[in-house]
């Protein structure tokens, strides 16, 4: 087996084991199938173009973040005239049915989509249980800024629930 | 916020995946890009095959008129020229790398995206559009050759409507490919702002020291378009007149 082959296989293993929160991200920046698959496909992209020169010096996960978060803040619609919020209750799949706690899981989630790009990463970032460092790693801001960011974000969360429940 | 963390963990987050291969690896390379670091390479990449293209034609004048020392001028005049913008179009494309490259925090991605196409990329489009008239004026002086088997004299009207053409694409070229940019810029803008009231002035600050020292390679460039394009129209009015 030649080096790029042993390349590529070693990073479709990583993909692989990472596939899920690639998925994730996909899904809270983008609001139908195509436009999911056509980030899942940039962000792959993206991360093979990058894993060439991948180091080791951050952690892979953190690498990893960056490289996917960075691709879907900076992605653009093919039709930039519409208006960039997505309907994340829509897209995402539910592991377990229970109707209640779906429902306002789902009216959640319905807020987070109209949070802007940033907002949503670093809430995504603590959906997966990532520390404040790593946090302020991936986004480039103090780890003080992502806890006054987080409040902020909870904020404006309680407010569009609100309006929500009002709609 | 509880709520949400476990509603994130009960997503399936397997659902309408496919499973990655070799073969996927290679469709997703050749795949149509949705980022703005994606949609600026293809503009350079565009170019790099108009330039290719532009080459061609200018190797092909080469061969084919030797008997013309004037036709062969213009065309060894225009090869040279577009030898200097691909090679300054090579230092543009990898400044874009590096300024790219997403596997650095948010802020610094945002931050030298937009320094690179506030201030690198209107030069690098400029060169881009210079392509369009290497390319145009070959394909004229190809096409009299092959359709007259020498190179017709043009009137002054065919004269003036020619250069309108060649003028009218490089200017159209340039303006289009900044009109792109535009909206990206003001992408990255909204991002930056939303990430740290600071990292907005942070990179302010980095575009106003690139202008500075961008200022003699602007002169550079200047120079050597409009020297190359007088030495082009002035031997293009000797044959024709």
């Amino acid at each position: 087996m030649d080096q790029i082959s042993g390349h590529k296989v070693s990073f479709i293993r990583l993909l692989e084991e990472n596939r899920g929160i690639i998925h994730k991200i996909c899904m809270m920046y983008t609001s139908n199938q195509a436009d999911k698959e056509d980030l899942y496909q940039e962000i792959c992209l993206q991360l093979w173009r990058s894993y060439r020169t991948y180091r080791a010096e951050s952690k892979f996960s953190t690498w990893l973040y960056r490289v996917a978060l960075n691709t879907a803040i900076s992605s653009v619609r093919k039709d930039s005239r519409r208006v960039e919020t997505v309907e994340l209750e829509h897209t995402a799949h539910f592991v377990a049915r229970d109707s209640e706690k779906e429902g306002m899981t789902r009216m959640l989630f319905k807020a987070v989509s109209r949070l802007n790009k940033v907002d949503r990463a670093i809430i995504l970032l603590w959906l997966e249980e990532k520390e404040y460092a790593e946090i302020s790693e991936v986004m480039g801001i103090s780890q003080s800024a992502v806890s006054v960011r987080l409040v902020r974000i909870r904020e404006k969360l309680k407010s569009i629930m609100k309006n929500l429940e009002d709609e | 916020m509880n709520d949400l963390r476990n509603g994130w963990k009960n997503i399936d987050e397997f659902a309408g995946i496919p499973g990655i291969g070799i073969t996927s690896v290679d469709k997703f390379i050749q795949g149509r890009s949705v980022s703005i670091a994606g949609k600026v390479r293809g503009i350079f990449v565009r170019d790099f095959i108009f330039k290719t293209l532009a080459f061609l034609f200018i190797a092909l004048n080469l061969i084919l008129g030797q008997s013309d020392s004037d036709i062969w001028l213009i065309n060894a005049i225009l090869g040279v020229l577009l030898v200097v913008f691909t090679m300054l179009g090579i230092k543009f494309y990898r400044e874009f790398r590096r300024s790219a490259d997403p596997a650095r925090s948010s802020r610094d991605n945002l931050t030298s995206l937009l320094t690179f196409l506030k201030r690198r990329f209107p030069y690098a489009a400029i060169i881009a559009a210079t392509t369009y008239i290497c390319a145009f004026l070959p394909v004229i002086l190809l096409y009299f050759n092959v359709a007259y088997g020498y190179f017709k004299p043009f009137t002054p009207e065919r004269y003036i409507v020619f250069s309108f053409i060649g003028i009218l694409g490089t200017i159209s070229g340039y303006v289009l490919d900044m009109r792109a940019v535009k909206h990206h810029i003001q992408h990255i803008r909204i991002c930056l702002s939303n990430l740290n009231d600071n990292a907005l002035a942070l990179a302010s600050q980095n575009i106003e020291l690139k202008r500075k020292m961008d200022h003699i390679i602007i002169i550079l460039i200047q120079v050597v378009i409009l020297l190359g394009f007088l030495g082009v129209i002035v031997i293009l009015k000797n044959v024709l007149t």
